[in-house]
């Protein structure tokens, strides 16, 4: 097993099902043991398939988001890159430029890259195999936690989890990971997304993100 | 004045009235095909001076007319039915034969199925409704025998993009028809030429103007308070004339009770109903928080003589002609003359009786302010209403309008939106923007890939993607609706809608009230509050706080304001001037009474620090502006944190160390260099430009508010408008939706013009810095905002009954010793 490197800064170390996870303020996750880089919900295409229905919106978040997979991958010295669903974002085909760089990416990154299916990722996109679930002991992932075994620790995406922070009136909306006994779900990896506000509830905590920093609430 | 037609002539003579002179001028001008603006006030028979002109003509007519001859624009769709009724009357008498039809959004869509086939004689619609039927392709053969647009109460559209989309159809149906008409019907307003150039444009040589020369008298009292505070704070002393509000209702059939936010009207429901409990179930409210069936009851009690009165905001200031209002109440101050004046003219809509405003002030300035009201009413300095200037966002929903069906020549179509007031400058290089954005994204740099809307082909226009076109025509207009939290009682009934802040702050089971009801909340889920009426007795429920009710006082309003303080001899003695005599002459002992002659500027020390106190007469968001650039300039080389507050009147700066006090530092933190680039650093001007975007992005079909059905795949265009913002300045920073969203938001929450015109005049006066020892009446009020930000309510509290009771302890030997 490779030792556990250095964490990244203003990331936060958890224990989840009795392995050690270390939650990055790029939202993303590192599993040491396994030498992988979890994330989810990029959205590739979003902005294409705005455009594809009449909204003019820039391009441009595609190149960011693939830039910052390969920048995480190398500094974490990940082997593997596990993305838990919505890697795209509809069935709509991927422009010229954007199929071409994400080619380029699936061939130069210097990882294994493993694709979850979501609900969004239609079956007509071709550049990367897609699986329904990854059982990698002790964890299952799957992209709609809805779908989660009972029982099993799951790592799911789907719910692009936002937390509001600060004062009423003032606050703040930041996306976040949110954990439960035997959930954990990823924040929306993508610029171009948005997300929902989680519920709180009592057994569960959630880690908000700022632009460096992955905090815990409740402490 | 010429005699009337004889159609005219019968119809009145029918009737034993005689045609006012106005109405003679606009028949014989609207005969000799002018176009124009009229300005005279309700129930003068404005209608019929504008309507009976195109009746005429198309009764002279040889054969019946077909076709749609008369298009009559209305801003208020609940009034449009109202609207036809009076129309459809005397072509009814004169056994016409022409038919007078209603389309709005409330139509059917049975109804508009029909009219798709048919257009009547004339059509009452909105201008929503106007620029999606200009959509249709056969739009253009069937509305070539127009030959008159009435636009109805322009005034409430001038300065809305809503006008702005009334120029941009008019430009069209222009177009269509050459010799095409326009008639606007407006209220009072300080810039009445105007008015009319902007509905002119530049295709209408000279646009003709009728005034009325009828006065209406406007009896106007104040209610002035048995006892007056010297040092004025809050909106309190108001509630306390609740028991002579409630009993100046009974003199009357009915009152509107006018407040000023939504909040207020519920709390003044409560009051009254607790000063008097004979008025239960004779009183209502109506605001635009109500769920529309609500409103609608209420309104139908009232026009059947159910009710005393109602207590209302804004939401009634337009609507329906409710002839029974006698009386018309104005609690705290309208911030504009022309708000009160036309408040005032809700009453009085019986033959031969005058409009009635009873203003109640809730503080002691604003007697100040009413009396000043009634200075600029009788001076006539009326509040101007600016048009905007090529707002983009407007021009790119039309411009893809006018590509559906037909196609469209770039050149003559750029030609024609030129010839409105918006557009008459807008540059090729804007319209090029434009086209790129509609069709392409633009030129090469900026080109989005996979994006195509709008074709571009040799210099035509032309849009042809069904699916696009539906969802286009589904979000046509201007009017965005805010974030709001339904609330609803278990069994689905609506009873309205109240902020997300508001009722997030609320827990399960916390009372508060709404409607005049006391409610509690069960639940909240997603954007809708499942409320119950509250059964413990003992209960008081919060009232609900609306955002963004602080208008600011008008530069008309303001500028009679501090007339009034200056004692111009000119000027009628008015007892609400009297009223406040004592909290003049305090002000007078212990510094000056400022005036816009000069900058009065106070100093002062209290236990917080370092006071100054600048009256400048800007109205509160000018006033915030000034406040944030002085507080940044004269920190500046020092670092210190300076605190800023702000009324109408003027703005104060707190800081624990010595501020500055040569008037050349403060002549310096007055100068209008760099006042842009200033600005933006010290306000959070970039949070103020997000917020904007969401009307912009709104109107330029960034997000859309209405989605055809449920229909699978739109899912996947949602966003919020603040994730397109990020990503519009992240990957296309030059976009000319972002640049006006900041621009908007200058004008609209920092009154930018109004904040230049301000610093240019302080460089030309006189600056007065006086030394205080204690706090003047008009100093406390600002020093009082401040501390309502700065520290908890409750410290807030005493420390002001604290300050309170000393100055009113000096106060009253001054007094007595002068």
């Amino acid at each position: 097993m490779k030792p556990l490197i250095i964490p990244e800064q203003g990331s936060r170390q958890i224990r989840f099902a009795g392995e050690d996870l270390v939650l990055l303020a790029d939202r993303a996750v590192l599993w040491p043991a396994r030498s992988s880089l979890l994330l989810s919900d990029v959205h590739f295409g979003k902005s294409a398939t705005f455009r594809a229905h009449g909204i003019p919106v820039p391009e441009g978040e595609s190149q960011t988001d693939l830039d910052r997979i390969s920048q995480l991958v190398e500094r974490c010295e990940a082997s593997h890159l596990v993305i838990v669903g919505d890697f795209y974002h509809s069935g709509i085909p991927l422009s010229p430029s954007l199929y071409d760089a994400l080619a380029t990416f699936r061939d130069s990154l210097n990882a294994e890259i493993i694709l979850v299916r979501g609900n969004h990722d239609q079956a007509q996109h071709k550049l990367l195999p897609m699986i329904d679930r990854l059982h990698w002991p002790p964890f299952v992932l799957v992209h709609d936690p809805a779908e989660a075994i009972a029982e099993q620790p799951t790592i799911a995406g789907h719910l692009h989890p936002l937390c509001r922070i600060g004062r009423i009136g003032r606050e703040s909306r930041l996306p976040c990971f949110l954990q439960t006994e035997n959930l954990l779900v990823l924040p929306a990896f993508g610029t171009f997304t948005a997300g929902h506000i989680v519920k709180t509830q009592p057994g569960q905590t959630l880690y908000p993100i700022t632009k460096q920093t992955v905090y815990q609430c409740p402490h | 004045m010429n005699t009337p037609h004889p159609t005219i002539h019968r119809l009145f003579g029918e009737r034993g009235w005689k045609p006012h002179d106005f109405q003679l001028e606009t028949w014989s001008a609207y005969a000799e095909g002018k176009s124009g603006l009229l300005h005279a006030p309700t129930g003068t028979g404005k209608t019929l001076a504008v309507w009976l002109g195109p009746v005429v003509e198309a009764l002279e007519a040889s054969g019946a007319p077909d076709g749609c001859r008369v298009i009559w624009l209305t801003p208020l769709r609940a009034l449009a039915q109202d609207t036809a009724r009076s129309l459809a009357e005397p072509l009814l008498a004169l056994g016409s034969g022409l038919e007078v039809a209603v389309r709005t959004g409330d139509t059917s869509a049975h109804r508009k199925a029909k009219l798709r086939e048919r257009l009547p004689f004339a059509l009452v619609t909105t201008p929503e409704s106007l620029s999606l039927m200009l959509t249709y392709e056969d739009s253009q053969t069937k509305l070539a025998q127009l030959t008159c647009v009435v636009i109805d109460e322009w005034h409430e559209l001038l300065g809305t993009k809503r006008g702005v989309q009334t120029e941009l159809c008019l430009a069209r149906l222009r177009h269509w028809a050459p010799n095409l008409r326009v008639w606007g019907v407006s209220a009072t307003l300080g810039n009445l030429s105007q008015a009319a150039a902007v509905l002119g444009g530049s295709s209408v040589a000279e646009m003709c103007f009728v005034d009325s020369t009828i006065k209406r008298e406007i009896q106007i009292r104040t209610l002035i308070p048995k006892s007056v505070e010297t040092f004025p704070w809050g909106g309190h002393l108001g509630l306390a004339m609740a028991g002579r509000v409630a009993k100046s209702l009974h003199l009357v059939k009915a009152s509107l009770v006018f407040t000023n936010t939504r909040s207020q009207s519920e709390l003044w429901l409560q009051a009254l109903l607790e000063a008097d409990a004979s008025l239960k179930n004779r009183i209502a409210i109506h605001h635009g928080s109500l769920a529309q069936d609500e409103r609608r009851e209420t309104e139908q009690l009232l026009m059947e003589g159910k009710l005393l009165a109602v207590v209302c905001t804004s939401s009634l200031d337009l609507g329906l002609d409710f002839s029974c209002i006698e009386q018309v109440i104005q609690i705290g101050s309208p911030k504009g003359v022309a708000r009160l004046l036309q408040r005032a003219g809700r009453s009085g809509h019986q033959p031969g009786s005058t409009p009635r405003l009873l203003c109640v002030p809730t503080n002691a300035l604003e007697l100040l302010e009413f009396a000043a009201a009634q200075d600029a009413i009788d001076a006539k300095e009326i509040e101007s209403k600016r048009p905007l200037e090529q707002p983009l966002d407007v021009l790119i929903q039309h411009v893809t309008s006018c590509a559906i069906g037909e196609r469209v020549a770039e050149e003559q179509l750029f030609q024609e939106i030129r010839s409105t007031y918006a557009y008459r400058a807008l540059s090729p290089e804007h319209w090029e923007w434009v086209l790129g954005f509609i069709s392409d994204g633009g030129d090469a740099l900026r080109a989005y890939p996979q994006y195509h809307k709008v074709m571009r082909e040799n210099g035509f226009l032309h849009f042809t993607n069904k699916r696009m076109i539906q969802l286009h025509r589904m979000n046509i207009g201007t009017i965005t609706g805010d974030t709001a939290v339904s609330l609803k009682f278990s069994n689905g009934q609506r009873i309205g809608s109240v902020e997300e802040g508001f009722i997030r702050k609320l827990k399960p089971g916390a009372p508060f009230i709404f409607a005049g009801r006391l409610l509690e909340l069960v639940r909240l889920h997603q954007l809708i509050a499942t409320v119950k009426p509250c059964q413990r007795s003992k209960a008081r429920g919060e009232i609900p706080i609306w955002a963004g009710s602080k208008m600011p006082l008008s530069t008309e309003l303001s500028k009679a304001v501090a007339r009034r303080l200056d004692e111009d001899e000119n000027l009628t003695p008015r007892p609400e001037t009297q009223a406040i005599n004592d909290l003049l002459r305090i002000q007078r002992a212990w510094s000056e009474v400022p005036n816009d002659r000069i900058l009065q500027v106070e100093h002062a020390h209290s236990r917080q620090g370092e006071h100054l106190f600048f009256y400048t007469f800007a109205g509160r968001m000018a006033n915030e502006g000034l406040g944030a650039l002085f507080a940044h300039r004269l920190s500046e080389g020092s670092p210190q944190s300076i605190q800023v507050s702000q009324n109408d009147y003027g703005f104060s700066l707190t800081s624990s160390r010595p501020l500055p006090l040569d008037e050349s530092r403060l002549r310096m933190a007055a100068s209008s260099d760099n006042l842009l680039d200033t600005l933006m650093n010290c306000l959070n001007t970039h949070e103020l430009s997000r917020t904007r975007f969401r009307e912009v992005a709104r109107v330029a079909g960034l997000i859309q508010q209405m989605q055809p059905g449920d229909r699978k795949g739109m899912r996947q265009v949602q966003t919020s408008s603040s994730l397109l913002f990020e990503v519009f300045e992240r990957y296309d920073p030059e976009n000319l939706l972002l640049d006006q969203s900041r621009r908007e938001m200058l004008e609209g929450s920092l009154e930018i013009d109004r904040l230049r015109r301000v610093l240019d005049e302080i460089s030309k006066k006189p600056l007065r810095l006086i030394e205080l020892k204690r706090l003047t009446p008009m100093a406390f009020p600002l020093w009082a905002e401040r501390l309502n930000f700065v520290i908890s309510t409750q410290d807030a509290a005493s420390i002001l009954e604290e300050m309170l009771t000393t100055l009113n302890a000096e106060a009253d030997e001054t007094l007595n010793h002068s």
